[in-house]
């Protein structure tokens, strides 16, 4: 009878940490998609893992200058993206091996700062893979003004940002400024990516941006469908996640991103039977 | 109306540190109907990419409808159709979706595409012959169909010049007249048309002027000609060569 109890929705609501974890869950699904899919279309999937490798480098810098390390990573995380954005404008040939510099350049920038730090291995992975019970008032706050903000950008500008995505040549005949166009693509990638790492963490950053948008594009038949499926999925996504990770006891990292894999592979096989 | 779309004069263009092309003098007048002809590597795309901005110039002056580039701000008097399908993939996108993106140099800012934009849209299919594929994905389309899209796209915009970069490359042989005669009704509506092509083919009787490219410069200019209907060259295309006998072009 007590598993009864302890799978009803109701408990995992009355701690306050949860309750915390669950509104930045809901904001960050909600923004994560709603900027991946631009990254997707443009075949750019793995750029937010690129940003959460930088973003490492400024969680450690956090840590070793006593700065609140959600500040430290936008900084980073921003500046990366900026960094990565330009190489990937400029050309084809050094580019790849550019992004592999920046990449392992933040991951080993990480760990030096982190060693000199001497700060805790807890505090770290809870960076690394996320963390419901690090979640505070603070970063609920800033979930929800960034979600906000990430919306807001993506629904303003949804004609001119999928002129760009999609043809970059034509977006420039039209008149489109293309180059603030994409860093603004990448700053807001590079801010999402800040925030998001708080609950699935650094290392899975780029799941949410992008497996939302892989499973909805199974089933959609246009941009808006995908647009509007991927963001449902990836609000559902997060908060299941977080949910069965409070029942288990395991990272919510793990449970959001293998549930997030789990209904990729559920739309997949849909996809192939109803074909 | 009578300034001229494009204008350039001495340009030197280059792809990295090479010129591709070199003093080239060309200037587009309203109206024509105009056919950039060359071999592989002759720099036809690079040309026409240069004509549109999306090459910085090594030298030169170039003016688009009297306005030097850099000041050029009349974009939606521009439609594009680019060689290749550059997206493919990535996310599903309806064929409305990339018309619509055509308009977005005339749509209001921060909003939706309105009624407006929807109904030049459903135009712009029209006149391609796909006002019926309006709501599938693109790439359940055929090459050819695609490339309707795109001239759709370019034509939702309703620009005054048209420039279509290879648009017949992967348009099997029964469409090239269809799509030969929309260009031409776009033409006589008094558009411009800019086409870069590899030779004229189905296009020999409509064209008003050929330019064709070589040796990193124009090599002539002027009315086409029949030596332009069937141009030799290193890589061979057997089902277009096959599918299109060497008849004089009188005989077409």
């Amino acid at each position: 009878m007590s598993s009864v109890f302890e799978i009803c929705p109701f408990e995992v609501c009355t701690y306050p940490f949860m309750q915390r974890a669950l509104i930045a869950a809901f904001f960050i699904g909600l923004a994560a998609p709603a900027i991946g899919v631009f990254l997707v279309q443009r075949r750019l999937s793995l750029m937010g893992d690129g940003i959460g490798h930088v973003a490492f480098a400024g969680v450690a810098a956090g840590f070793l200058f006593g700065i609140a390390p959600v500040w430290t990573a936008l900084i980073a995380a921003v500046i990366g993206a900026v960094v990565l954005e330009l190489l990937r404008a400029r050309g084809r040939t050094a580019g790849d091996v550019a992004l592999a510099l920046i990449f392992y350049g933040g991951i080993a920038g990480g760990v030096f700062m982190i060693s000199l730090s001497g700060s805790s291995n807890t505090n770290l992975i809870s960076y690394l893979f996320g963390s419901v019970v690090t979640v505070d008032e603070a970063d609920v706050t800033l979930s929800a003004v960034v979600a906000g903000c990430v919306l807001g950008i993506t629904y303003l500008l949804r004609k001119e940002l999928f002129a760009v995505c999609y043809d970059e040549d034509v977006a420039r005949t039209s008149g489109l400024n293309v180059s603030a166009l994409n860093i603004l693509i990448a700053v807001t990638a590079a801010v999402t990516v800040a925030v998001t790492m708080r609950v699935v963490g650094l290392l899975l950053v780029s799941a949410m941006l992008v497996l939302p948008v892989a499973a909805a594009l199974q089933l959609t038949r246009s941009f808006r469908a995908t647009v509007i499926v991927s963001l449902a999925l990836g609000a559902v996504e997060s908060i299941g996640g977080l949910t069965v990770a409070f029942y288990g006891d395991v990272y919510p990292a793990a449970t959001i991103v293998l549930g997030a894999i789990a209904v990729f592979g559920a739309a997949a096989t849909f996809r192939m039977v109803a074909r | 109306m009578s300034t001229p779309p494009f204008e350039l004069r001495g340009g030197t263009i280059a792809l990295g540190k090479v010129p591709v092309l070199s003093g080239i003098d060309l200037t587009i007048n309203d109206g024509e109907f105009l056919v950039i002809l060359g071999s592989n590597g002759s720099g036809k795309t690079t040309l026409v990419r240069a004509l549109l901005g999306l090459i910085p110039l090594a030298q030169g002056e170039l003016t688009l409808f009297g306005t030097p580039l850099g000041r050029f701000r009349e974009w939606s008097r521009v439609g594009y159709v680019p060689q290749r399908f550059s997206a493919t993939a990535g996310v599903p996108v309806s064929v409305e979706e990339v018309v619509l993106s055509g308009r977005v140099s005339v749509a209001r800012r921060f909003r939706g595409y309105g009624k407006d934009d929807r109904e030049a849209a459903r135009e712009a299919l029209e006149a391609v012959q796909l006002a019926g594929r309006i709501h599938d994905p693109v790439d359940e389309l055929s090459m050819g169909q695609q490339q309707r899209v795109l001239i759709a796209r370019a034509l939702a915009g309703g620009p005054d010049v048209l420039v279509l970069d290879e648009p017949l490359a992967g348009v099997d042989q029964e469409r090239q007249g269809n799509f030969a005669m929309t260009l031409s009704e776009l033409n006589r509506s008094g558009r411009t048309v800019v086409l870069v092509a590899h030779e004229l083919g189905v296009l020999q009787s409509l064209v008003s002027r050929a330019v064709q490219l070589g040796d990193g410069r124009i090599g002539y200019d002027g009315p086409p000609l029949d030596e332009h209907f069937h141009i030799e060259h290193i890589h061979h295309h057997p089902g277009i060569e096959a599918a299109l006998p060497n008849l004089p072009p009188e005989a077409r």
